[in-house]
């Protein structure tokens, strides 16, 4: 089409799409004027008016016909028929609110709620990590066999083994964590990083996005490189380009900044590893023979031909040569290959499994829903169907309009529920707990919501369509005559089955919420076995050059200025805080005085940490028997310990410990032979879920340690004293740096977070389940009561009471929710037990959930029944029977 | 060659099917080939208008058809002219003349009358 | 005669193109143009030639626009546009050739 042409077609196109009411209007002119001519020249030869007039409309053949035809053939006939139907679909739904209301609700909070956790799902357990061919990335793992042969981090001189002699892999790197003290501007702060070995960046595959990563060189004593995360230079740099090439010190030694990661590398192996930087990792003479379990994170990538069962046979050989050849460290210790994004989500995958099922089940109810809605709202105009066709209303039309319709209703949802799916994407990412990985590259997946609209979308036309399709297919007689026809009663059947299927579903969906919500209830009230109110905790790794003396003196001095602080009740600090992030707890193993030595691999153990005078005050936790430590308990003096309640009814179940000896060896001071001075109360030491365990604790002054966490209650808001403990800590040594700065509370509520989110999540899902379900019930009582009006003015009439009218709706509607929740019942039996680890000290058929849940549905039928019970006994009996 | 308007064949195919079997009869692809070396390649019949144009006129008796044997020995249908098929030849060979008279009067017409 | 319609409706687009070459017209002196140019041998219905005007219009072969006529009648007045000029060339051409065409092959059955 040449330009010219284009341009004529458009202008004529555009101005009959653009104002199509203005080009009938002018159609219907120019007919008229052409009718005025034609008479003029018949009557000119004579003819009557009326002849003439008569003669002309049937020389054109009928106006309206030639309209339709030129309509019919004008360019865009079928989008301009598709925007009076989609007028008219709108028209519809203002008039019948309710139903509009009903469907595009359901439609709205399925598919957004569905997009939105599949966007998750996506991100997290879907995508890949954004490295190249992360296939192909592993990461190796020891095995311990003191630990249950879990997967833990590797020794030092096996990884340069590993190195060394495994051929399955192109390169196999390690990861050290590591921190650094940053004291150059503003607040000391404590960075968190790796030290990678040679070739990392590499075998990712990633690059820097300023500046570059580390040249083979670098990798020696002294390079003084430093890459940086993105998050890092986000936060301490403000994002400025020419941070590269400028020089930071940390713990007093300059690094020169050479690189700048960019925002989506994370690797998430540490809960806060590798937050801050990256540094070439050099080799000491003590890690080439540091063996066994470790501290190393180690990655590989696998050879293009090598596959993931190859490469595992591969480390088992090795590791069954390195037990032989160092069986003092290394004897029953494996090698595991775990693929690299496995491991990632591993800690997330059953939640987000978890909440998938769960918003299939929404979508499925959400499904049922709009088919019943669908399905009453075709019987209810079943008779204005039969009219049009009866006056002549072509079939094809009627089931155009009711596509059309359809359509409508549909896009109005899928609008809706993108809206939705945007706003709680955000909501369920800022809820979300934090160390999920890739959380930050969360975002509305345009091919899922694309998935769930059009399956939703689906729904809705195959609905609409398949009971328009039945009525036009009809005799129109029949139809005129009344309801009662054969193809009714299917439908109220299936309908009946539709929300029988709905109630079962929506039952599943809510025991399973029900059980989480009291595991998550009988969590929270379960005795910790401390006092978290008005307690804030602030960690600290105080190495200094100064001696074990020193270290001690500087804990004793800050703890007294800390305790000197207006507001402060209680003061200590204790070197394994219960719910620390870095767990440093020692085990340790015990000899007891009072019994014969145990045979190695049979001694008792304890989880040894060092505390303070004033840690159990500040703590909360009761002392049983004896005394807790205090000032008199110092260097000087002979060795003390304070046992817990479980290691006492471990080993002294029917006697005093306090007075009783016990040997074990501990830390910079080797083997101690200590009095148990005092017992005191269990706790759960990582939080709610956790159970106790036995401990031992040993005085700071005799067993000084650097890395303590400070406990301080309060008598008010404990955040508010944080600042002013900094300053006492800062007064002691300005360049100390603070890991975590947080109150008990917060602690707590972090080890949660996972366990809050799912179980919210799975409640939100269970409530809105049992909205739709509310919703499918009443429209099936409500149609169904409105078909049955005659014969219930006919009850009426004959003198039943309106109230015996409305309890037998209302148990029917019971009847139809009593046959759905026993399949449900059913269904749960099999469906809770996925549950497992999520449930907290209640079985996955817990009697009073079922129960409830089981009469929380019957009662909503009942009253979602009630309202068009009622309507249908308040019938002029008369007018009712007038009817059809 | 320019491109062509297969819409101005529309109305003519009788009275080419007709012209064609005149001469004797023949089978379909006969009718289309004959067509077109006559016409030196400028009408041609689509099978899609040609099939159905013959089944049409066989059942209003202007054709009838048998079965017969092609030059190549393949079982054909051929087609030949009823006696009611040539007098309608007679009549829509009148009318072509007097209709492309009446478009070339138009087409010809170098001002308004 | 037979079914001059049908004949016609595949030159329909050609006859309404020439006419207009003329001068624009309203679609009603289009049509009482073809009658009397065709003195009824073409037997074009009033109802086949709207549709057949607007489908031309959207295809940018003529442009239409609202003007009084002598009687100070409002009416929709056809014209065709330039590329429609050239449009009708060709196709005026094709219809030679086609009836030519035609022409020869019933002939030369008749002889």
């Amino acid at each position: 089409m040449s330009w010219e042409r284009w341009l004529y077609a458009w202008r004529a196109r555009l101005r009959v799409l653009l104002d199509g009411d203005r080009a009938d209007r002018e159609l219907d002119d120019e007919l008229q004027h052409h009718l005025a001519r034609e008479i003029e020249v018949r009557r000119a030869n004579g003819l009557p008016a009326a002849e003439a007039r008569r003669q002309a409309l049937a020389a054109l053949g009928g106006l309206t016909s030639t309209r339709d035809h030129v309509r019919a053939s004008r360019f865009g006939a079928s989008v301009e028929a598709a925007l009076r139907d989609v007028r008219h679909g709108l028209w519809l739904l203002r008039r019948h609110p309710g139903f509009a209301a009903a469907t595009v609700l359901t439609l709205t909070l399925s598919v957004g709620a569905t997009t939105a956790i599949f966007s998750v799902v996506d991100a997290v357990l879907l995508q890949p990590p954004s490295f190249s061919d992360p296939e192909r990335l592993v990461t190796l793992w020891q095995t311990d066999p003191d630990d249950g042969n879990r997967p833990v981090p590797v020794g030092p001189a096996d990884f340069l083994d590993w190195r060394d002699r495994v051929r399955s892999f192109e390169r196999v790197t390690a990861i050290e964590p590591w921190s650094l003290d940053f004291t150059g501007a503003g607040e000391p702060e404590i960075l968190t990083g790796s030290l990678v070995s040679e070739g990392f960046f590499e075998m990712l595959g990633v690059n820097a996005v300023h500046g570059r990563t580390f040249l083979p060189e670098e990798y020696l004593p002294g390079s003084g490189v430093i890459v940086l995360t993105n998050g890092l230079w986000q936060r301490r740099f403000g994002g400025e380009v020419d941070i590269i090439g400028r020089s930071l010190v940390l713990e007093g030694e300059p690094y020169t900044v050479i690189g700048v990661l960019g925002p989506d590398f994370e690797l998430g192996l540490e809960r806060r590893g590798e937050r801050d930087f990256f540094l070439p990792k050099t080799f000491s003479e003590y890690e080439t023979s540091s063996r066994g379990p470790g501290w190393w994170h180690v990655i590989g990538r696998l050879r293009s031909e090598v596959t993931r069962t190859e490469a595992q046979a591969e480390m088992d050989a090795v590791a069954a040569r390195l037990a032989q050849e160092h069986p003092r460290t290394n004897a029953d210790v494996g090698a595991r290959v775990i693929p690299l994004q496995a491991r990632q989500v591993e800690a997330v995958r059953p939640t987000l499994l978890l909440l998938q099922g769960a918003v299939l089940f929404v979508l499925l109810i959400a499904c049922v829903n709009v088919a019943n809605l669908m399905l009453a709202r075709c019987t209810r105009r079943a008779p204005e169907f039969a009219v049009r066709m009866a006056v002549g209303g072509g079939r094809g039309r009627l089931l155009r309009q009711l596509l059309t319709e359809s359509a409508v209703i549909a896009a109005l949802g899928g609008a809706g529920g993108f809206a939705f799916a945007a706003a709680s994407l955000e909501a369920i990412t800022a809820f979300m707990p934090a160390d999920v990985p890739r959380l930050g590259q969360v975002a509305m997946n345009p091919r899922l919501l694309g998935f769930t609209a059009g399956l939703v979308g689906v729904t809705t036309l195959a609905c609409g369509m398949a009971p328009a399709l039945h009525v036009v297919r009809q005799n129109v007689h029949d139809l005129l005559r009344g309801q009662r026809t054969g193809a009714n009663a299917v439908q109220q059947r299936l309908r009946r089955v539709l929300v029988t299927t709905e109630v079962a579903l929506a039952l599943v969906l809510l025991v399973g919420a029900g059980l989480l919500l009291q595991s998550f209830v009988r969590l929270v009230n379960v005795d910790l076995g401390f006092a978290p109110a008005n307690t804030v905790t602030l960690q600290v790794f105080h190495y200094r050059d100064d001696g074990l003396a020193a270290t001690a003196n500087f804990f004793r001095e800050t703890l007294d200025g800390i305790r000197a602080l207006p507001g402060v009740t209680a003061a200590g600090a204790v070197s394994a805080f219960p719910l620390g992030l870095a767990d440093v707890t020692r085990q340790r193993l015990l000899q007891l005085d009072d019994r014969p030595p145990f045979p190695p691999g049979e001694e008792p153990s304890a989880a040894v940490s060092t505390a303070t005078p004033g840690y159990l005050d500040a703590m909360g936790i009761p002392l049983r028997a004896g005394r807790w430590f205090d000032a008199r308990d110092d260097a000087e003096q002979p060795a003390v310990v304070v046992i817990n309640e479980a290691l006492a009814r471990q080993h002294w179940p029917d006697t005093d410990p306090v007075g009783r000896r016990v040997s074990l060896s501990v830390v910079f001071r080797g083997d101690i032979d200590a009095e148990i001075i005092g017992v005191v109360g269990e706790i759960r030491p990582g939080g709610y879920d956790t159970p106790p365990r036995a401990e031992l604790f040993v005085p700071h002054a005799q067993v000084p340690d650097g890395s303590m966490t400070y406990v301080v209650r309060t008598a008010g808001d404990p955040g508010a004293s944080v600042a002013a403990i900094q300053d006492v800590v800062w007064d002691a040594d300005p360049l100390q740096t603070f890991y975590s700065v947080a109150t008990v509370e917060q602690l707590l509520s972090d080890t949660l977070a996972a366990r809050r989110f799912t179980t919210t999540l799975l409640t939100l899902f269970g409530v809105a389940a049992l909205v739709l379900a509310t919703l499918g019930i009443y429209g099936v009582i409500a149609v169904a009561t409105a078909q049955r009006t005659r014969e219930i003015g006919l009850r009426l009439a004959m003198g039943a009471e309106p109230r015996h009218v409305v309890g037998m709706i209302v148990r029917g509607a019971i009847g139809l929710a009593g046959t759905g929740v026993s399949i449900g019942l059913l269904a749960s039996l099999l469906v809770s037990r996925s549950l497992g680890s999520l449930l907290v000290d209640i079985a996955p058929f817990d009697a009073a959930t079922l129960a409830a849940v089981s009469a929380l549905l019957l009662l909503v039928a009942a009253g979602a029944a009630y309202l068009p019970a009622r309507r249908a006994a308040r019938v002029d009996p008369l007018a009712a029977l007038r009817m059809d | 060659m320019v491109q062509r308007n297969p819409e101005m064949l529309r109305g003519t195919v009788e009275l080419l099917i007709l012209t064609t079997l005149r001469g004797g009869p023949r089978h379909g692809f006969g009718i289309a080939r004959w067509l077109e070396q006559t016409s030196d390649d400028e009408l041609q019949l689509e099978e899609g208008s040609l099939y159905p144009a013959l089944h049409r006129m066989e059942r209003r008796g202007w054709l009838e058809s048998e079965w017969g044997i092609s030059d190549n020995n393949r079982k054909v249908k051929l087609y030949r002219l009823t006696s009611r098929g040539r007098a309608r030849l007679q009549s829509e060979t009148e009318g072509w003349a007097a209709f492309a008279a009446a478009i070339g009067k138009v087409l010809r017409a170098a001002e308004a009358v | 005669m037979s079914k001059p319609s049908n004949l016609v409706q595949g030159t329909l687009d050609l006859l309404i193109l020439k006419i207009l070459d003329l001068e624009p017209r309203s679609g009603w002196a289009i049509g009482q143009r073809l009658k009397q140019v065709s003195n009824d041998a073409l037997q074009v219905s009033d109802g086949s030639l709207y549709p057949a005007l607007h489908k031309l219009e959207q295809q940018g072969w003529i442009s239409a626009e609202w003007r009084n006529t002598e009687n100070n009648r409002r009416a929709k007045i056809y014209s065709l546009t330039p590329p429609g000029r050239r449009y009708l060339r060709q196709e005026a051409a094709n219809w030679e050739r086609l009836s030519q065409a035609i022409t020869h092959v019933v002939r030369l059955t008749e002889v």
